[in-house]
């Protein structure tokens, strides 16, 4: 096959996916072409696997997510039609991959899984604790939010989007957005404020 | 919303890198689901064998000794009490 007067194995036309706007990478993947499907992950995988780590709280858990989050991708890729931007669309799978696990895990051992967590937590150093100390305890009091609050907080904070773009992610208005990141930071605020005014200092 | 709580949740929630080998389990299908589970599913499903096991054999065990004894006089001896009583 010849696109642009180029073979398809030729390093010409990687270049040239990885340089093309979304439109072409997807249009690359619905043809079915594996260049294209290798350059949308080196797009994409940093922003899936955040999203899902910092939505999990756990890396091997994350990678799960981030998995099943591109092989939906690649799979139903013919299915985008370009009624939203691909980037929203690539945000709704991995969310969707998000609340998954976290209906299939509600439905395991979360109490062994934590404590198997405890179990392989890294021995660090006093000085290692300390610095982590503050991440830990913020990470722990996210994970804590109900599935529905967090994920707006992780498209927030790691990824940045406005309330506009989360509601068209999660298919909501943006009050909705608002209001459940309004309740997030309360919750949140409850359960670190004594951290603040312990040492009325970050750690 | 406090200061520093936007502050904290900007840093302790940055975006992070995906790890090299996410290529690989994306494209060969390697993963872990399910095997975090594997090592509490198998001795439980190991327990819940052994206690129906353990319930079918005491059930079993349970109806053998009555069955017998139900059976006893009308088969196995059923003319014995005539030995003795002969008007029966």
């Amino acid at each position: 096959m010849e696109v642009n007067g180029q073979t398809a194995n030729s390093p010409r036309r990687v270049t040239m996916v990885l340089e093309g706007s979304d439109r072409e990478l997807v249009a690359a993947c619905q043809r079915g072409e594996a260049e294209a499907f290798r350059a949308l992950f080196e797009l994409y995988k940093d922003k899936l696997f955040s999203i899902a780590f910092r939505f999990s709280g756990d890396r091997s858990t994350a990678m799960d997510i981030a998995q099943d989050a591109f092989l939906k991708l690649f799979s139903r890729i013919g299915e985008f039609r370009g009624e939203s931007s691909f980037e929203t669309w690539v945000y709704r799978v991995v969310v969707n991959s998000c609340l998954d696990y976290r209906r299939r895990s509600r439905r395991l051992l979360p109490l062994a899984d934590a404590f198997l967590g405890r179990l392989t937590e890294p021995r660090d150093c006093l000085a290692e604790l300390m610095r982590s100390e503050m991440d830990a305890r913020v990470r722990a009091a996210v994970d804590h939010l109900p599935p529905d609050l967090r994920i707006v907080v992780v498209l927030r904070y790691t990824e940045g989007l406005s309330y506009d773009d989360i509601a068209e992610v999660l298919g909501c208005p943006p009050g909705t957005v608002a209001s459940r990141l309004n309740r997030a930071h309360k919750l949140l605020e409850r359960r670190l404020s004594h951290l603040v005014r312990k040492g009325n200092t970050r750690v | 919303m406090s200061d520093w709580l936007e502050l904290e949740l900007s840093e302790r929630l940055a975006p992070v890198q995906a790890p090299d080998e996410l290529w690989d389990r994306v494209v060969n299908g390697a993963g872990k689901r399910g095997r975090r589970l594997l090592p509490f599913a198998a001795p439980i499903a190991a327990v819940v064998m052994l206690i129906l096991a353990g319930a079918i054999w005491f059930m079993a065990r349970g109806q053998q000794p009555s069955a017998a004894f139900r059976q006893f006089p009308t088969s196995a001896h059923a003319d014995a009490c005539l030995l003795c009583h002969n008007t029966l």
